[in-house]
């Protein structure tokens, strides 16, 4: 089937095997499945109707594009995935036609344009998010209340609120004195927390002498307003656990973004709050936002990211910069999808001179 | 990309539809700019098109009087002059639209260049100014259908002029509450044109297998003229650069 | 405006190539191959700042106090157009191995929408002469990187399958558009927060 195409083999990744493909694509699914439930189960319906309607697009947009390109399509679960990651990057109370729109853009325009399968240079759910977030960004910026809130605050599902680093984000347009950090001016705003933190972290003051801000337990075990299948870090990380232990993830890419990301948010994180250098809150950015499931998930995607050792480390350590970047300073609702689709747009670059220095030290081998 | 790379119609005699995307793309692409509203295609379509004719009209009036070598510099000046005419003329009848326009009216001096580089050299200045007008109309049709697509889409609105009490603004239903922002960006006008292009590619490409499918038929080794007087396709950038 | 926001401003939040839209005709021919595209992008960035730097100077010292800016147009062409002609000489005599410059014809050079459009762009925003230099040199950074990394995808995508009505030209423009969504990221927002601190 791929012999009847010219492909220069020296040239990006081929996913060949249509078998090993898909049940690689369908673990995948499987081991990021219990973050959607999860989000799910804090948001409601509005979300599982996100989730339906990103994923659907998705499979039409690669149906479609098959049976226009007369291309085989779909047998590989690849589309699901894409469909399946708009969807988590979605706040729950969207309107249905972004994630209709982010997902029939990756597919059509940014994957099956460029040839699909494999064919495409950025990563086709991140630049449909990319999408959304660029054309209905006030839509893209608001959040809602999960489950866990409901007893403190009113309205719940209905009411808009915004999520931790977006509160942090605002804060920081208000107030450029020195506040101590994100979790001070979280407190500050009075930001909520859940029922359940509060009594986690009391229980932990009196019986355990470990103090612990309560909000940093809403972000740790996924209570907070957010995207529906970015909020809970645990469940992430354990779908990660089985796919490195299973050798489909590797370790340089997670590894280099966060590596860079969080030093970047240490050294210069409190800058905009008014601090000194050194004053940043790693911890809160790490579990804020869609950072987690960009590195672990998204920069990880095999046919977009770096194709080196060395380069993946360079990849990942610019898309973590970046990221940074436009958390700290940036002025769109999220900041991982621009962080990494902008290192997609080097990895060509990358490639290209790790395997010229390749072929020099091999030449050099060679010689001797 | 060896065999199949279709013409994308450099050929000024070719249709309508596959030409004016070539001007567009290669002589005259900064004008994109000013495509995020139908009425900003249209006037700046309008001036180009008043400029090509112009400078068509007395550089072949010149063309006996100019020794070779300068030729180069008389046109880039009588084309920077009728430029220049026309952007003072914007700037005082309709200071708005040259403000939106802005450096993409002067602009034109410089790429009308490439243009009327391009335009073979044709015997009488009538035939030539009639060349130039009509590559102007279709530059100008083909920046306003960019507009078109990028305004509805981006904007849910069509932008036309003032009309009487009419402020000249189409809304679309649906698409003016949420739009897709990212048309009115960059982004966008790359995407449109890429697309259209792509269309257009594609309709040669059906044209090209129609006349291949007949000519098998008729037994005749059936070249179209088109194909035969254009022997520049995709590669007509690196050519004249 | 500092001149750092005024270079950082023209390659990443301004990127004239996938802002602006300019020079982009000539990207079209060049990008086919990493070293072309590197000629070009350098070439352009030094006929730029210095183009930029001259029409500061015939705009100020000239135009302004004789009360003729409405031949900015005319003089800044011609300007540009001189300029290139005289680094042509100015290259042609000084080197003896294979000419660059040479290499690129004159009028893609001044016809690069990317050179005039700087000048104009500068001349609008009226920086100071450093200023107008920056401006250039910002803009054929931009216009370098842009191109370099165009190149690059380019050559990654001749070993792909591409859908045939999209080959050649719509693939290229397509390819753009997605690094200019990608660059949106660089927006006024952000610019503003870098400098402020």
């Amino acid at each position: 089937m791929e012999g009847s195409t010219s492909r220069n083999l020296a040239g990006a990744p081929h996913l060949h095997e249509g078998s090993t493909t898909s049940a690689m694509m369908w673990t995948v699914t499987l081991c990021l499945a219990p973050s959607g439930l999860w989000g799910i189960w804090q948001f409601g319906l509005p979300a599982l109707a996100v989730l339906v309607v990103a994923i659907g697009a998705a499979l039409l947009g690669e149906i479609g594009m098959g049976l226009v390109l007369k291309r085989p399509a779909l047998r590989d679960g690849s589309a699901f995935l894409t469909g399946l990651l708009v969807g988590y990057m979605m706040p729950p109370a969207v309107p249905l036609y972004v994630p209709l729109a982010a997902s029939l853009f990756a597919m059509v325009v940014v994957k099956w344009s460029f040839g699909g399968l494999g064919g495409n240079w950025m990563n086709p759910a991140l630049a449909g998010v990319a999408l959304a977030l660029l054309s209905w960004t006030g839509a893209m910026g608001s959040w809602t209340a999960p489950h866990a809130w409901h007893a403190v605050v009113a309205g719940s599902f209905a009411t808009p609120i915004a999520s931790p680093e977006a509160f942090v984000a605002g804060g920081l347009a208000h107030q450029r004195g020195g506040s101590g950090g994100p979790i001070a001016l979280v407190a500050l705003g009075h930001y909520p927390v859940s029922p359940f933190s509060q009594s986690v972290a009391q229980w932990l003051g009196s019986h355990a002498g470990v103090r612990i801000d309560p909000h940093y337990l809403d972000l740790f075990v996924g209570l907070v307003p957010g995207s529906i299948g970015e909020i809970s870090p645990p469940l992430l990380i354990l779908g990660s656990v089985v796919l490195f232990r299973r050798r489909i993830l590797g370790w340089r890419v997670p590894v280099a973004y966060l590596g860079a990301f969080l030093l970047l948010i240490w050294a210069f994180g409190g800058l905009p709050l008014g601090g000194a250098l050194f004053q940043g809150d790693p911890l809160f950015h790490l579990l804020a936002g869609g950072i987690i499931l960009g590195a672990l998930y998204l920069a990880t995607d095999p046919v977009t990211a770096a194709h080196t050792p060395g380069g993946m480390i360079v990849y990942g350590a610019g898309a973590g910069a970046l990221t940074f970047l436009f958390r700290d300073y940036g002025s769109l609702p999220a900041a991982m999808p621009f962080g990494i689709i902008l290192m997609n747009i080097v990895v060509p670059a990358i490639d290209r001179v790790a395997r010229s220095r390749r072929l020099g030290m091999r030449a050099r081998e060679a010689e001797r | 990309m060896t065999d199949s790379e279709p013409k994308t119609g450099a050929s000024l005699t070719g249709s309508l539809f596959e030409s004016p995307l070539a001007l567009l793309v290669l002589g005259l692409f900064p004008s994109i700019a000013i495509t995020t509203h139908v009425s900003y295609a249209l006037a700046l379509g309008g001036g180009v098109l008043v400029v090509m004719a112009g400078s068509r009209l007395v550089a072949s009036l010149l063309a006996p009087v100019i020794p070779p070598r300068i030729r180069f510099g008389v046109h880039l000046v009588v084309i920077a002059t009728l430029v220049t005419a026309v952007d003072q003329a914007v700037r005082a009848y309709a200071p708005a639209l040259s403000k939106a326009l802005g450096i993409y009216v002067p602009l034109v001096a410089v790429n009308c260049l490439i243009l009327g580089r391009m335009a073979p050299g044709r015997s009488s200045a009538g035939k030539a100014v009639l060349g130039a007008l009509g590559m102007g109309v279709s530059f100008a049709l083909s920046l306003s259908l960019v507009a078109l697509v990028r305004e509805v889409l981006g904007s849910g609105t069509i932008t036309l002029f003032p009309f009487g009490r009419w402020n000249g603004i189409v809304t679309v239903a649906g698409l003016s509450r949420n739009p897709i922002g990212a048309f009115a960006l960059p982004a966008g006008a790359f995407l449109v044109v890429a697309y259209l292009a792509g269309l257009a590619n594609w309709a040669a490409l059906r044209r090209q297998e129609a006349r291949k499918g007949r000519a098998e038929e008729t037994g005749t080794s059936a070249r179209s003229p088109s194909e035969r007087e254009s022997p520049r396709g995709s590669s007509a950038p690196e050519a004249t650069g | 405006m500092t001149y750092l926001g005024i270079v950082i401003g023209l390659v990443f939040v301004n990127n004239i190539v996938l802002d602006s839209f300019l020079g982009v005709c000539p990207s079209m021919g060049a990008s086919k191959r990493a070293g072309t595209a590197l000629a070009l992008g350098i070439t352009v960035t030094v006929v730029s700042s210095l183009a930029a730097l001259l029409t500061w100077a015939v705009r100020h010292l000239i135009l302004v106090p004789l009360g003729i800016v409405f031949l900015q147009t005319i003089v800044f062409v011609l300007a540009t157009a001189g300029l290139v002609l005289l680094l042509e000489a100015v290259v042609t005599r000084v080197t003896t191995g294979p000419n660059v410059l040479g290499a690129l014809p004159l009028p893609l050079v001044v016809a690069n929408s990317a050179v005039f459009g700087v000048t104009l762009i500068a001349a609008r925003a009226d920086y100071d002469p450093l200023g107008s230099f920056l401006a250039g040199l910002g803009a054929g950074g931009g216009f370098l990187l842009t191109l370099l990394l165009l190149s690059l995808i380019r050559e990654r995508l001749e070993s792909e399958w591409i859908p045939r009505p999209l080959r050649g030209l719509p693939i290229t423009f397509l390819t753009l558009g997605l690094m200019a969504l990608a660059f949106a990221a660089f927006n006024k927002g952000l610019l503003a927060n870098l400098l402020r601190g």
